[in-house]
C-alpha cells in the first residue's frame, strides 16, 4: 500500500515536471519564432543600394556616373578618393537605430561615414559613403550591395 | 535534493579539461611546431589589401636571412608594434618592406628585427578570414578596461 502511494506521488511529480518542461519548450520555439521573424521583416525593410566602382588604369581618373539608385562611384584610378551620399529620416516619434552592412569585394574599399549609430526623431542627414582605391586594386570593376537597416529605437 | 550522476560531472570535467587544453594548447603547439613566440597574428590594417585583409588570422613560422626572398612576406617589430609587409629590397645587412596597399616603402630594418614570415598554402599567405575580429573586440575591451 505504502509503495503504491509513493508510486503514485512520484508520478504526479513526472508529469508537473514535464509539463514544465514542455511549456519552457514551447516558450523557447515561441521566442525563437518572434526573433525570426523580427530579423526577416527587417532585412526586408533594409535600404538596399548596389555599389560599383571601375578601377581604371592612369592617375586622376574621375568619371562621375550621377545614378541615384544606386552607388556607382564611376570610373577611378588609384589613389583617389570619392564620396557619394544616402539619405536617412527618421519618421514617426522614436528615434531610429541605423546600422549598415556591406557586402562584396567593394566592401573593403568603401568605408561609410557612421555606423551603428541613432537617428533621433523627426531627423533627416545625409550619410557619406567613402572609397578610396589603393595602389594594389586591380584594374577592373568592383561590385557589392550595402544593407541599411532601420530599428525603432524602444530603449 | 537530486541525486547528480557521477557520469555527468565526470563528462563536465573532461569537457572542461578538454576545452581548456584546446585555449591554451594551441598556441603553445603551434609556438612549437613553427619555431617562433609569436606564431599567430591578427591584420588590423588594410595595408596589404587584398593579399591580407583587416580582422585576418595569419601563421607566422621562424624565418632566417637565408629563407627570405624578395615578394615575401614579413612580420617584424618596431616602435608601433608588430608590422606585416612585403619584402621589396635584400641588403647585406638592411632590408626594406612596403604594405603593398601603401604608397611609400617602410625605412630598412635589419635582420634581427624580423619576428619571421608568414605560412604559406601555395603561393599566397594561409590566412583565417574574420576570426581576428574577435582577438581585435578583446584586445580594445582590455585596453578600455585598462584605462578605467
Amino acid at each position: 500500500m505504502k509503495n503504491e502511494i509513493t508510486s503514485v506521488y512520484y508520478l504526479k511529480e513526472e508529469l508537473k515536471s514535464a509539463i514544465k518542461r514542455n511549456k519552457l519548450k514551447s516558450l523557447s520555439y515561441v521566442l525563437v519564432v518572434i526573433l525570426m521573424s523580427a530579423i526577416f521583416s527587417q532585412a526586408i525593410n533594409a535600404s538596399r543600394y548596389d555599389m560599383t566602382v571601375n578601377v581604371k588604369d592612369g592617375e586622376n581618373i574621375l568619371g562621375i556616373n550621377p545614378m541615384q539608385e544606386k552607388l556607382d562611384f564611376g570610373d577611378l584610378s588609384r589613389n583617389n578618393c570619392m564620396k557619394r551620399y544616402i539619405s536617412l529620416k527618421s519618421d514617426g516619434n522614436v528615434p531610429t537605430y541605423i546600422a549598415i552592412l556591406q557586402l562584396g569585394e567593394i566592401s573593403d574599399l568603401v568605408k561609410p561615414e557612421r555606423n551603428f549609430f541613432v537617428l533621433p526623431s523627426g531627423n533627416e542627414m545625409k550619410l557619406a559613403f567613402e572609397i578610396k582605391i589603393p595602389p594594389s586594386a586591380a584594374t577592373k570593376t568592383y561590385s557589392g550591395k550595402v544593407w541599411i537597416f532601420r530599428f525603432p529605437k524602444l530603449l | 535534493m537530486k541525486n547528480i550522476p557521477i557520469k555527468n560531472v565526470v563528462g563536465s570535467a573532461l569537457y572542461v579539461f578538454f576545452v581548456c587544453a584546446l585555449i591554451f594548447g594551441i598556441p603553445q603547439a603551434l609556438s612549437y611546431v613553427l619555431k617562433t613566440p609569436y606564431p599567430m597574428a591578427t591584420i588590423t590594417s588594410e595595408s596589404m589589401w587584398p593579399v591580407l585583409k583587416k580582422n585576418d588570422i595569419i601563421f607566422i613560422t621562424k624565418a632566417v636571412k637565408s629563407d627570405l626572398r624578395i615578394g615575401d612576406i614579413i612580420v617584424f617589430k618596431n616602435e608601433r608594434g608588430f608590422t606585416i609587409h612585403r619584402i621589396i629590397e635584400m641588403k647585406d645587412n638592411t632590408l626594406t618592406t612596403k604594405g603593398d596597399a601603401n604608397n611609400i616603402s617602410d625605412l630598412p630594418i635589419s635582420y634581427d628585427e624580423i619576428i619571421g614570415k608568414t605560412l604559406n598554402y601555395g603561393s599566397s599567405p594561409f590566412r583565417i578570414p574574420y576570426i581576428g575580429s574577435i582577438t581585435i573586440w578583446a584586445a580594445n575591451l582590455r585596453s578600455r578596461t585598462d584605462l578605467s
